[in-house]
């Protein structure tokens, strides 16, 4: 199953929906694709608009590849667990985000080998239709979690 | 570089060289280094002798010449800024210089004399560079005056130095930084003849009348540099896990308000040690399981090192020229981080499951966790660890999503509208009044800005996280919420310098 997913943005992200609406038949597997506030809707896969984290979690799991937006959230869940993720920026001058920091983004997670990054959504097609996809699993790290530990805990009353 | 003193030292055999030291004792470590100092001159055939304010250190077949000075601590230090003034001593002892070929001053005020003397007999004066306190380090702005004064007057002293080494790298680049001077590197030698793992057990846990459990170990001046107060407060944090464990403190009081401070946050596992000769210390390293010292600033850390010769392990924090110094046995934490330096110790202590161990409960705060509810709210999810034996509650925008959280007070989302922006702040006002949380944490987004504002007037403690997403430019919530924020997170190291010195990189939250 291929899960789509453009987070909880209250911009949609159409180009994204409709590529993946538009190939869908080529593949030969399940599509489900949360659209959020995407003005398009699918005709040839199932899809929601939003579902409660758990819900999502559940779907991420299942899934043998995620396909999502540039979105942290996204991509963290992904990671989380453990399923490949293949990941679109948004891009500002398509009026899908306010600034372009999700190019950012996909472009330091690919560098850490972490995500499959598409920059150019025609090769969509061809990534999807591989079955193997060789990005690295997130490494558990507390540092941070450490670290907000002992700011808490060493808090000047 | 281990070579350095050789070129600068020896460059004739058999030369008459004069020691100056301000305090030749055995409980400082700058008398320590000048003594073996002495002792290896010795052996290569020179003639030494010592030249200090005070001491108690005897060598044999070494002159000691003692200055003389006012005891107690204040007068001290005053009296060590002003001794040029003091003319007589001048015009006693610096004839008395004249004939060495070589003068070594171990620390200020004693390069006056080497100074003088380099001036007006021509002797070569070097400088052996053991560091001076960075003076913000200091609680009180006399000390801090008092510091920068100091410096002054070593920059003064040392401007017609042959040459100058430093006990590390770090000091080195500190002495280049404070006064502009350049220098070699020697790193201070131990003595093992003493400092060695041959020894016996000794019954210093008898003495003590100390129990079976884990035995912590620090050496070094109890003074506010050394941070003996969050020496303090980790071993607290160790001993809720393991909670047999006891603390030997060992070092001189030199300053009376930080002792006394220092005396009442701690509780009878933990022993004050004051004065002992090196044989009878090395039996404290035997006796020790660990090392610890959270001090702020060192230009060598002497202890550090003979716990090291003692084959002990130790956790410092990454401090100074402690990543030149520590061993393999050793542990560097981030400047600050108890928590994570408290862990690193049980770890080590227990690390044969030996000693009972309890999980560390931490006392109950209430935080308020304040982000959008997309990724945002992801992130701050992935630090749930964090907040486990706390009350905490959400403020966040209402969405499908956000429904599902306990204790939350969720918003309409403000978006860019100025206008909601301004209709949310009452709702803010209330809840913090009502709720009164101890510590507000944010990932963003633009939410996270009313909020910050009104804690800031409500004097509650805040951290904000900038979002995973921030690689190298900032988001516009946090640069408005970094002057408020009093701790201010990256993910992204290539992101600190887009902001001021308050940001911190501690890692991320995947």
């Amino acid at each position: 199953m291929i899960f789509v997913t453009i987070g909880m943005h209250s911009i949609g992200f159409d180009r994204l929906i409709i590529k993946m609406d538009e190939i869908s038949p080529n593949l030969d597997e399940k599509i489900i694709m949360q659209i959020g506030n995407s003005e398009y809707i699918p005709k040839n896969t199932e899809y929601f608009r939003l579902k409660t984290y758990p819900q999502i979690k559940k779907i991420c799991k299942k899934a043998r590849v995620i396909v999502a937006h540039g979105g942290t959230g996204s991509v963290i869940t992904a990671l989380k667990q453990n399923t490949p993720i293949i990941t679109i920026p948004r891009i500002k001058e398509y009026g899908e985000v306010i600034d372009d920091q999700q190019m950012d983004f996909v472009k330091a997670m690919e560098k850490k080998t972490l995500i499959i990054p598409i920059y150019d959504l025609d090769n969509l097609e061809n990534i999807l239709k591989e079955n193997k996809f060789n990005n690295k699993s997130a490494k558990k790290d507390d540092k941070l979690v450490n670290s907000v530990i002992n700011y808490i805990i060493t808090l000047k009353e | 570089m281990e070579d350095t003193l050789e070129i600068v030292i020896y460059m004739d055999s058999k030369m008459k060289i004069a020691i100056l030291v301000p305090n030749f004792s055995k409980y400082s470590g700058d008398a320590r280094v000048a003594e073996l100092q002495t002792k290896e001159l010795l052996r290569k055939g020179n003639e030494v002798a010592i030249f200090a304010l005070e001491g108690d250190i005897n060598i044999e077949g070494v002159k000691i010449y003692k200055l003389g000075m006012n005891k107690g601590s204040f007068y001290e230090r005053i009296y060590r800024l002003l001794f040029p003034l003091d003319i007589v001593k001048i015009i006693k002892w610096v004839p008395k210089l004249k004939e060495y070929d070589l003068i070594i001053s171990h620390l200020y005020p004693m390069n006056w004399l080497g100074s003088i003397s380099k001036k007006i007999y021509k002797t070569r004066y070097v400088f052996y560079n053991h560091g001076t306190n960075p003076p913000e380090h200091f609680p009180k702005l006399y000390e801090r005056i008092y510091l920068k004064l100091y410096l002054w007057l070593n920059w003064l002293t040392t401007r017609n130095v042959d040459d100058v080494i430093s006990v590390s790298k770090f000091a080195k680049k500190e002495l280049k930084e404070q006064i502009g001077l350049d220098s070699h590197v020697k790193y201070n030698t131990i003595n093992t003849d003493v400092f060695n793992n041959k020894g016996t057990q000794s019954n210093i846990r008898k003495k003590y009348g100390l129990n079976d459990g884990p035995l912590l170990l620090f050496v070094g001046r109890i003074a506010p540099q050394k941070k003996v107060d969050l020496l303090i407060e980790v071993f607290k944090l160790i001993k809720q896990r393991l909670p047999r464990s006891n603390l030997i403190i060992i070092g001189e009081h030199s300053y009376d308000y930080y002792s006394n401070k220092i005396r009442k946050m701690a509780d009878s596992s933990i022993r004050f040690v004051e004065s002992i000769s090196q044989n009878e210390l090395v039996n404290y390293y035997y006796a020790a399981d660990l090392y610890i010292t959270t001090s702020y600033w060192e230009s060598f850390n002497l202890p550090l090192a003979e716990a090291q010769a003692c084959e002990k392990p130790a956790v410092v924090f990454d401090i100074g020229p402690h990543k030149e110094i520590l061993d393999d046995n050793g542990k560097l934490i981030e400047k600050g981080d108890l928590f994570s330096f408290s862990n690193e110790c049980v770890k080590i202590l227990n690390k044969s499951k030996l000693h009972e161990e309890l999980p560390y409960i931490p006392k109950k705060k209430k935080i308020c966790l304040v982000c959008s509810h997309g990724g945002h709210l992801t992130e701050i999810l992935q630090l749930s660890k964090a907040f486990e034996g706390h009350e905490k509650f959400f403020i966040s925008y209402d969405t499908v999503r956000t429904r599902d959280l306990d204790n939350k007070y969720l918003l309409q989302n403000i978006g860019r509208n100025p206008i909601r922006f301004l209709a949310i702040i009452p709702g803010i006002f209330h809840i913090l009044r009502k709720e009164k949380p101890d510590i507000i944490l944010s990932t963003g987004a633009e939410i996270a800005i009313p909020v910050f504002i009104i804690a800031k007037i409500f004097r509650i403690r805040t951290i904000f996280i900038e979002s995973l997403c921030r690689i190298k430019q900032p988001s516009h919530t946090g640069q408005i919420v970094y002057p408020f924020a009093d701790i201010f997170l990256v993910q992204w190291e290539s992101l600190l310098a887009k902001y001021g010195k308050k940001a911190r990189f501690r890692g991320s939250v995947f």
